[in-house]
């Protein structure tokens, strides 16, 4: 006790600062002490230190993600800071872990590489680039869109998130166009085999099946605390993908952890989860400027392909049709045959008309325009044609004429020329009339072949036929009346058939002389002689108008004689 | 009708006392059998109507037990309930399905169950005495099915869904 301050006590004189100290000392010097620790930085950062790591790990169990989003930016700022400022102690941090990093990010590059590479080769002008023009035109989808869908780097199929003890599905999405099987047995038997694998191998609890390739497919697979997220990925996956699966779960169990760990089954309660989910259906499509020009020039190619096909094929069509109009011009012109109608049915042609049974068949005038027979259906109705032509046609094959008539069709009056039997002109004159298109027969040329032979049998009759004469007389002996009217006879019936048979008959009279009178005398004598002769015919009725008479004279000398010569010239040639 | 709750239940038992026979009829599967020899296990789905609802149990189809391979436990995992299944015919059966449950209930702890004695086609050929049966059924929900004629499987399947339900 001070001097000061036991003076006061005698005079019990104290004040509280005197007392002060005699009460709370030990505790103003705790406060001290505390005051020390908090106002001095050095003390301050001491005490700290000693409870940090404590207060870290009660501040995670007790308020969850506080504690990692207060101190996430200052973290943050201060990697960023030591970065910038020494950033060879960070490449020495990270060099154990960047090379594999490198290596595996090489490998995913080379893979979508290669993948690429191999979908540029299959692309352009294969048949699979005209398989998806094909798919393009059936689907009624734009060309571009089937080339990018199958173009894809990758794409996430299905995205399942598993309640990780259970291996229960508490949520699936698939896109849209991807069937999709039972995803509660195939997430049940994915944990299966994550079991499995974990058992065999005895791997690490904490680990796990966390990628495995089926064909083009990818699972991947991102393990959490209590939940899984397993993705399906067609084609190359990025790392892209394994990161907004571990963002996404992250997320799922900040916002589910309680659920999570409680899960009694309860489904509905993940029904929130799809649109998170959802953000994990990733996709990356291939974006090349050198594909899109390839793709021009493809098309160009194929433009070019068709119209060089469509020209050479629009020559070839141009010239069958050109044919087939001369088929049908000759078909025109064909006699007897009439083409109504032409046209395609079933893509072939068709002609069709009328035709006369005698005029030429229209299927033997395909070959000469360079048509087959399957080329064009023609269909003829048959019909009795009254051109010209085919009434000649008609008549010859009505009629049937014999060698040496023939018939010619003028008007309606068929000319019937040459020399035919006497029933065929009977037969003819009966029948020409009642065929189509004729009106009457000319027969004023036609001649009956029996009259002929009844011409030519008299003709012969009268020239072998010779009248005799007493020496020097002019008259024929009595002996020669039966030779005489033999001639008649023979002369009578020449006369008559010669005309039937289209002939002009003249009966040339020569009277022949002996050698003995003179000259004169044998001249005067002959011509006496063929006169008296011509005179007994005319007695017997043969017209003189027929007759001529001619004295051989001195010119051939020998029997005393009259002979015949029959002359014949065609009607109209003149006797 | 909505899918309330989704569990996973295990088939448990020896082996061919008729597990996966019993239970074809009823359920769905997308695998083959060969799994349960490869990797010990077959996953089936089956849907059960209890009220308004539907509950979709995942059914893991264990490969049974016996003396050469032994019911890989760890599949067991994360189930809310198993099955039973036993072989009337064959009372060893019984007590490899009793072994089992003792297996279960370590994992699992005490969960619905239900026992299923198969084969009940069979009954004249049961080895179980009326004695012992009345003590299963005391101690158990227990089921006689005949994957024959695919009797009682339903009512085994349903009894279990409720309880689940009901938990």
């Amino acid at each position: 006790m001070s001097a000061r301050v036991r003076a006061r006590a005698q005079r019990h004189d104290y004040t509280l600062d005197d007392l002060r100290p005699l009460l709370v000392q030990p505790e103003q010097d705790r406060l001290k002490t505390l005051e020390h620790k908090l106002e001095t930085p050095e003390a301050l950062a001491e005490a700290i230190g000693e409870v940090l790591p404590q207060a870290a790990i009660v501040s995670q169990q007790r308020r969850g993600e506080e504690l990692r989003s207060a101190m996430q930016p200052v973290m943050l700022t201060n990697i960023r800071e030591t970065v910038r400022k020494n950033p060879e102690l960070f490449a020495e941090a990270i060099f154990p872990s960047i090379g594999p990093a490198v290596r595996k990010a090489t490998r995913a590059a080379l893979e979508a590489m290669i993948q690429r590479m191999d979908d540029i080769i299959q692309r352009t002008m294969t048949v699979q680039s005209l398989r998806w023009r094909i798919q393009a035109a059936r689907t009624g989808r734009p060309f571009v869109e089937i080339v990018m869908l199958h173009n894809l780097v990758y794409r996430v199929e299905h995205v399942f998130l598993l309640h990780r003890e259970s291996g229960l599905v508490l949520q699936h999405v698939a896109a849209e166009d991807v069937a999709s099987e039972d995803p509660d047995q195939v997430s049940a038997m994915l944990a299966a085999i994550d079991d499995f694998a974990r058992d065999a191998f005895r791997a690490e609890k904490e680990g796990g099946l966390s990628r495995f390739c089926v064909g083009g497919l990818t699972g991947i697979i991102e393990h959490g605390p209590r939940a899984a997220l397993v993705a399906i990925v067609r084609g190359v996956a990025t790392k892209d993908v394994e990161l907004s699966l571990a963002e996404t779960l992250e997320q799922i169990h900040r916002q589910y952890g309680s659920a999570l760990t409680q899960f009694r089954g309860e489904v509905t309660a993940f029904e929130p989860t799809r649109e998170a989910l959802l953000g994990c259906m990733r996709e990356k499509r291939l974006r090349r400027a050198k594909s899109r020009r390839r793709g021009i020039l493809a098309l160009v190619a194929i433009a070019a392909l068709v119209t060089t096909i469509a020209g050479i094929g629009g020559t070839i069509l141009y010239a069958r049709h050109q044919r087939f109009v001369g088929y049908l011009e000759a078909l025109g012109e064909e006699p007897g045959v009439t083409v109504t109608r032409t046209g395609r049915r079933g893509g072939r042609r068709f002609v069709e008309g009328l035709g006369d049974p005698l005029a030429r068949d229209p299927a033997a005038l395909l070959a000469p325009h360079g048509f087959r027979a399957s080329d064009i259906e023609l269909r003829f109705e048959p019909v009795y044609s009254l051109e010209p032509p085919l009434i000649e046609r008609r008549a010859r094959q009505v009629l049937r004429p014999p060698p040496g008539v023939s018939l010619l069709l003028a008007g309606g009056t068929l000319r019937a020329t040459g020399v035919a039997e006497r029933a065929w002109i009977d037969r003819a004159r009966l029948l020409a009339t009642t065929l189509p298109g004729i009106d009457a027969l000319d027969e004023a040329r036609l001649f009956e072949a029996e009259a002929l032979a009844s011409t030519q049998a008299a003709a012969a009759a009268l020239e072998g036929t010779r009248v005799a004469f007493a020496p020097g007389s002019s008259r024929p002996s009595p002996a020669e009346r039966a030779r005489l009217d033999a001639a008649a006879r023979a002369a009578t019936t020449l006369l008559a058939s010669a005309p039937r048979s289209g002939l002009a008959a003249r009966i040339e009279i020569i009277g022949h002389v002996d050698p003995t009178g003179t000259p004169a005398q044998n001249e005067q004598l002959s011509e006496a002689r063929a006169a008296s002769v011509a005179a007994e015919l005319g007695k017997r009725g043969v017209p003189a108008e027929h007759l001529s008479v001619r004295g051989a004279g001195q010119a051939n000398l020998g029997a005393r004689r009259a002979t015949f010569a029959v002359h014949l010239a065609p009607v109209g040639e003149g006797s | 009708m909505t899918v309330l709750e989704k569990h996973k239940v295990c088939l448990l038992g020896a082996t061919g006392v008729g597990k996966t026979s019993l239970v074809m009829r009823f359920v769905r599967s997308i695998f083959s059998d060969a799994y349960q020899t490869t990797i010990g296990t077959k996953i089936e789905s089956k849907h059960v109507v209890c009220g308004d609802h539907v509950v979709a149990l995942v059914l893991w189809d264990l490969s049974g037990e016996d003396e050469f391979q032994r019911v890989r436990l760890s599949y067991l995992r994360g189930a809310a309930g198993y099955l039973l299944v036993a072989d009337g015919t064959r009372r060893a059966t019984v007590e490899t399905a009793m072994a089992l449950h003792d297996a279960a209930m370590g994992i699992l702890g005490d969960v619905p169950r239900v026992l299923v004695l198969n084969k009940a086609d069979l009954r004249a050929f049961w080895e179980l005495d009326a004695a012992y049966e009345r003590e299963l059924a005391s101690r158990w929900t227990l089921f006689e099915t005949s994957a024959k004629t695919g009797a009682g499987v339903e009512e085994a399947f349903v009894a279990l869904g409720h309880a689940l339900l009901q938990r």
